[in-house]
């Protein structure tokens, strides 16, 4: 039985949670947008390429920069500046590209949250290396105030 | 009934099943709080660029006037042309960083008070943010293998290892 007390509206249209949606101007923005960001993730990933490639023949010609040990750890630090931000720039623009191809709501959602874990992780990343100048400067001002020569 | 229903709930110009979650949201809100941060950093950098860039041709320039250094004269005469590259990279960075301030604030306001052209004009600032950003990485990329050819050219017409020159 039905309950004819209810509005008419109740529980059929998709109503969305907030004044805001999803408009055809908002589409094509977010198609440009994942275009761009996967021009930019390629970018990034070429540049650890090129990066890690070049340090590769520089550490093979010359072995006092630590060999292959050396080449490991420089490939780690070059993978954490171009690398894993290339990579969930790449995964924020193909999920946002799939998911306006389908009408895919979760896998929306999923393309954000790539998008926040890019600019979360630059932030950290910043911090720590924020950190590390102010730390090689505290020892630098360390080290000079008791240098010998003073 | 539930198809008429629709039609009025998504309006003319909404289109498939896609919407604005409350999640969706969330992760934008905690987004453009990273993104003030970085855009606040990037302002920073920008200023200390342009106060470095001020103070090292008149050092320069007066250390060049004082030694008669040869190679200090050689940088004294390339100085306007690195100044004004630099000055075009600075105001490249100033343009990437005002679009993610502009973006930030944007986003905020869409999502704190439900604003639709804010939320459109929000995105329109990030893609142009990526946009500028892809093109200078590009551009970097680029005069990197440039730099790489020259100097190979350079160790090879010298007849010296490349390592040496890096």
């Amino acid at each position: 039985m039905e309950n004819f007390d209810d509005p008419l509206d109740t529980g059929s249209a998709p109503v969305a949670e907030s004044g805001l949606q999803v408009t055809n101007e908002l589409r094509e923005i977010w198609q440009q947008t994942a275009y761009w960001a996967l021009i930019f993730a390629i970018i990034l990933f070429v540049f650890f390429g090129y990066s890690s490639l070049q340090l590769l023949y520089t550490t093979m010609v010359t072995p006092q920069l630590g060999g292959i040990f050396g080449w490991i750890t420089s490939t780690a630090i070059y993978a954490a500046f171009y690398l894993f931000p290339g990579l969930l720039f790449y995964r924020f623009s193909t999920q946002l590209k799939a998911s306006l191809e389908a009408d895919n709501g979760w896998q929306l959602n999923e393309s954000f949250l790539n998008f926040k874990r890019f600019y979360r992780y630059i932030g950290i990343l910043s911090i720590v290396l924020i950190g590390l100048f102010l730390l090689v400067f505290l020892f630098l001002g360390i080290a000079l105030n008791n240098a010998p020569f003073r | 009934m539930s198809i008429l229903d629709e039609n009025l709930a998504q309006g003319p110009n909404t289109e498939g099943g896609l919407k604005i979650s409350g999640e969706m949201k969330h992760s934008w809100m905690t987004t453009s709080k990273w993104t003030q941060y970085l855009s606040v950093l990037g302002f920073i950098y920008v200023g200390l660029v342009v106060l470095i860039l001020a103070s090292l041709s008149q050092i320069i320039a007066l250390l060049d006037n004082l030694t008669g250094n040869v190679m200090l004269n050689m940088i004294s005469t390339y100085m306007p042309f690195i100044t004004a590259f630099t000055a075009i990279s600075v105001l490249v960075l100033f343009f990437i960083f005002f679009y993610l301030q502009k973006f930030t604030s944007q986003i905020q306001q869409a999502v704190r008070f439900n604003n639709q052209a804010a939320l459109e004009n929000a995105w329109r600032n990030l893609r142009n943010h990526l946009m500028i950003y892809a093109i200078l990485a590009g551009a970097s990329l680029l005069l990197s293998f440039v730099f790489r050819i020259f100097l190979m050219q350079a160790m090879d017409a010298q007849n010296l290892p490349l390592n040496e020159g890096l």
